[in-house]
């Protein structure tokens, strides 16, 4: 069964610490995982760094990660080069 | 990050920059050999480049990076000055001047007025470079077109970036408005897995191809902030691509056109006001006119962006800080002794009071070096008004087709910041009186034996409590014949008997009074040296004039130093204390009864040795129940205004003293006969007169 991890409003680096944690969760609790930034109206480079960090190890547990971007987060991604 | 905030800075910054500029570049004309100067002028129109792109005004940045590379290329003697590059390049102040105003007014500011100057200053940059330069390297130079050059930049940034409050998206951000992004690449193999990631550091670097019309060191700005600790590789990619507009670039891939012949067509480009006026649309002089009154517009918006704040030198408010420093220990001294006392120390009474007399001696000294540093932190060398003058001269003597030099000396004198800016248009008056009426065309200067360069003076120094300024010219001087016929027909006087030289030299300050036969556009409207005068006297200053004829004419202005503190006289009408600015008093009296009289429906006079002295009963002119009903019992303070004496009754004289003129404030509308409050010695509040105010209210 594929976990949901929806997150909203505006993420930066001031939540940084607490979304790791959030994420490390749900990376452990689910044998694959999507994560929802469709209601994300702000994402900086902190948190930008940190699900690039997220993909990297779902890789090493071999959990199955998806993303769904709100149209600002893939503007964000894009202009500062990262592709999830 | 929201760069806005740093716009106030930037608009404050930027002013000094352009002052510079422009002083630097009139002076550069006189002197074009002076590569420091050159330098300094190139300095200037960088940091304005640079500090524009920092705080995200592109525009900007971009108008001034054109005018840097003329300099630039000045300045490597690739070209040599010409008069029309500092023509140009003086428009493009007055045009950066434009642009930062609206930042300061948070008005838009349409780019596209700036294209037409843009290559302008372009081609002056293409015009002087040798036909035989070969077409490859040509190309090279003006490979900056809007087509712009390719970079590949290498941003590694520091770890600690985030840990600096940075966010590198910005600075990417930043980038993309310098030009278009062709490529961006973020190296995210730094990054580790999550559960070994620190939140707070920075792993990512980038990669990034930008194409822009903006060189090298424009880029470079960009990460002026964060260069120290980072590594960031800016190289140029090669794309010979060359600024061509899209209908030149159809032309030459048709075959139709050659390039040369494109590039050629550009830089014949008119501007909108000749090709209106080949076309017969209007005439030169109406640009002009529309032009001249955009330029003043221009001006005033500009100063009214930058003249909200003011920039004090340091030692100053270093010097101030030391006196509040020793005041705080003054105090605490003092409420040792006050607790002592209290305790009934042993010391004795005698000992605490010899004691709170030094102390209080002391206070008192800080207490006036205070007010006297405070006071300084208002003022402002007159330099920085009298370097626009320098322009105004520039620009007055060619449109005249005379050759006139402006002489500015005692730039550091300092003047009241208030007084200054007020200074400042009669100032450009009595200089374009100067220019236009003042000095003679070339022809009659040789005629009269005089050198063919003429010269104003502008001066300024302090002597006293008051501070000077001088507008001299070398030139005709005032007709005196010229000004008493004219007084005479304007029935300002009825006869010449009984004035002297200077009072007929003073007539021109009268209301209408201009001698010029022909009114240009210059000056010579018949509304100059009255408004003239009366601005300097609002300023509670005085005008002098002095000429000679055949060899010149001096405008002397007389300003106090500052407007917050003045000498008063104190006098008492009923319960109440005003007081009278001194430099409006002439003396004052206790007419005996038989010198007063009354003229039937003319109000009062008083005869003070044979002159008769209109009376304003000040207790009935601010309808307040005076002590006194009779002249002859109180006292007349005989004060003047506009070269008229008024007496203005009060009970009772209390005596001269400085008064701290203080603003009635907001809340109260505004009165005619008050110019403001203070405070006295007793704590009570007394209301400052204004002469003026009140002589015409009283219509004597």
């Amino acid at each position: 069964m594929t976990g949901q991890l929806e997150l909203t409003g505006e993420l930066t680096i001031g939540m940084a610490e607490e979304l790791v944690t959030t994420l490390q969760k749900a990376l452990q609790g689910n044998p694959q995982l999507h994560v929802d930034l469709t209601a994300v109206e702000q994402l900086d480079t902190a948190v930008a760094q940190i699900l690039v960090a997220t993909k990297l190890q779902a890789l090493q547990n071999a959990i199955p990660l998806t993303f769904s971007c709100s149209p600002a987060v893939s503007q964000r991604l894009r202009t500062i080069g990262i592709k999830l | 990050m929201d760069l806005s905030r740093f716009h106030a800075v930037f608009v404050e910054e930027a002013a000094e920059h352009i002052e510079n500029l422009e002083n630097g570049l009139l002076q550069l004309e006189k002197t074009p050999d002076d590569s420091e100067l050159l330098n300094d002028i190139f300095r200037s129109a960088h940091t304005i480049k640079g500090s524009s792109g920092t705080v995200g005004l592109p525009d900007i940045s971009r108008f001034t990076h054109v005018m840097e590379e003329l300099l630039d290329d000045l300045r490597n003697k690739v070209l040599t000055l010409h008069r029309d590059m500092i023509n140009a390049l003086l428009e493009a102040v007055d045009m950066i001047k434009e642009m930062i105003a609206a930042v300061g007014d948070k008005t838009e500011f349409e780019f596209a007025r700036c294209e037409p100057l843009m290559e302008r200053i372009r081609a002056l940059q293409g015009r002087q470079t040798p036909e035989t330069v070969p077409a490859q390297e040509k190309n090279a130079a003006t490979a900056n077109g809007y087509e712009g050059q390719l970079f590949l930049i290498s941003f590694i940034p520091s770890p600690d970036l985030f840990r600096q409050g940075c966010d590198p998206a910005k600075l990417l951000d930043e980038l993309a408005g310098l030009g278009s992004i062709e490529s961006i690449q973020a190296d995210t193999d730094a990054v580790p897995p999550l559960v070994e990631l620190n939140p707070e550091t920075l792993y990512l670097s980038w990669q990034i191809k930008l194409r822009t019309s903006l060189d090298k060191e424009a880029v470079q700005d960009v990460f002026v902030f964060v260069e120290d600790d980072c590594s960031i590789e800016i190289t140029p990619l090669l794309t010979p691509q060359q600024e061509i507009p899209l209908l030149g670039k159809l032309l030459t891939e048709e075959g139709i056109v050659s390039e040369e012949d494109v590039r050629k067509a550009l830089t014949k480009q008119k501007k909108l006001g000749e090709i209106l006026v080949s076309q017969g649309k209007t005439s030169q002089a109406e640009i002009s006119k529309v032009l001249e009154k955009q330029g003043v517009q221009k001006a005033e918006s500009f100063k009214k962006a930058v003249s909200s704040s003011i920039r004090v030198d340091l030692n100053k408010l270093d010097n101030l800080v030391n006196l509040v420093g020793e005041m705080v220990i003054t105090q605490s001294m003092f409420q040792q002794v006050m607790a002592e006392w209290q305790q009934g120390s042993a010391n004795g009474f005698g000992h605490a009071t010899e004691r709170t007399d030094r102390l209080f001696s002391q206070l008192q000294r800080i207490g006036k070096d205070i007010q006297e540093g405070t006071m300084a932190l208002r003022m402002l060398p007159v330099g920085e008004v009298f370097q626009r003058f320098s322009r105004l001269v520039r620009e007055l003597s060619t449109s005249k087709g005379k050759d006139i030099e402006l002489v500015i000396s005692g730039e550091d004198t300092e003047l009241d910041k208030g007084v200054l800016e007020k200074v400042t248009d009669p100032l450009v008056h009595l200089i374009r009186n100067a220019v236009d009426h003042g000095i003679e065309s070339t022809e009659e200067r040789t005629a009269a034996g005089k050198p063919a360069r003429s010269t104003v003076f502008l001066r300024a120094y302090q002597l006293g409590d008051a501070v000077y300024i001088e507008v001299e010219d070398d030139g005709r001087g005032l007709d005196r014949d010229r000004i008493i016929a004219k007084a005479l027909s304007n029935g300002v006087i009825n006869s010449e008997a009984g004035l002297s030289e200077d009072e007929i030299c003073n007539l021109i300050f009268l209301p209408g009074f201009s001698t010029a036969d022909k009114i240009t556009d210059i000056s010579g409207r018949g509304v100059g040296m009255d408004v003239v005068k009366r601005n300097i006297e609002a300023l509670k200053g005085s005008v002098q004039l002095r000429t000679r004829k055949g060899h010149g004419t001096t405008v002397s202005i007389r300003l106090p130093l500052t407007l917050a503190i003045i000498d008063g006289l104190a006098a008492s009408i009923g319960d109440e204390v005003f007081i009278i600015p001194i430099a409006s008093v002439v003396e004052s009296l206790r007419p005996a009864q038989h010198v007063v009289h009354t003229v039937e429906e003319q109000g009062e006079l008083v005869n003070v040795r044979g002159e008769y002295i209109p009376l304003i009963r000040l207790s009935r002119a601010l309808e307040i129940p005076g002590k006194q009903q009779n002249p002859w019992e109180g006292i007349v303070v005989v004060t003047h205004y506009q070269n008229r004496k008024y007496g203005l009754m009060v009970d009772e004289l209390l005596g001269e003293q400085q008064v701290v003129l203080k603003n009635l404030g907001s809340a109260t509308p505004k009165v005619q006969d008050i110019s403001g409050g203070t405070i006295m010695g007793d704590g009570r509040v007394a209301l400052v007169l204004d002469v003026a105010g009140i002589v015409q209210m009283a219509h004597v």
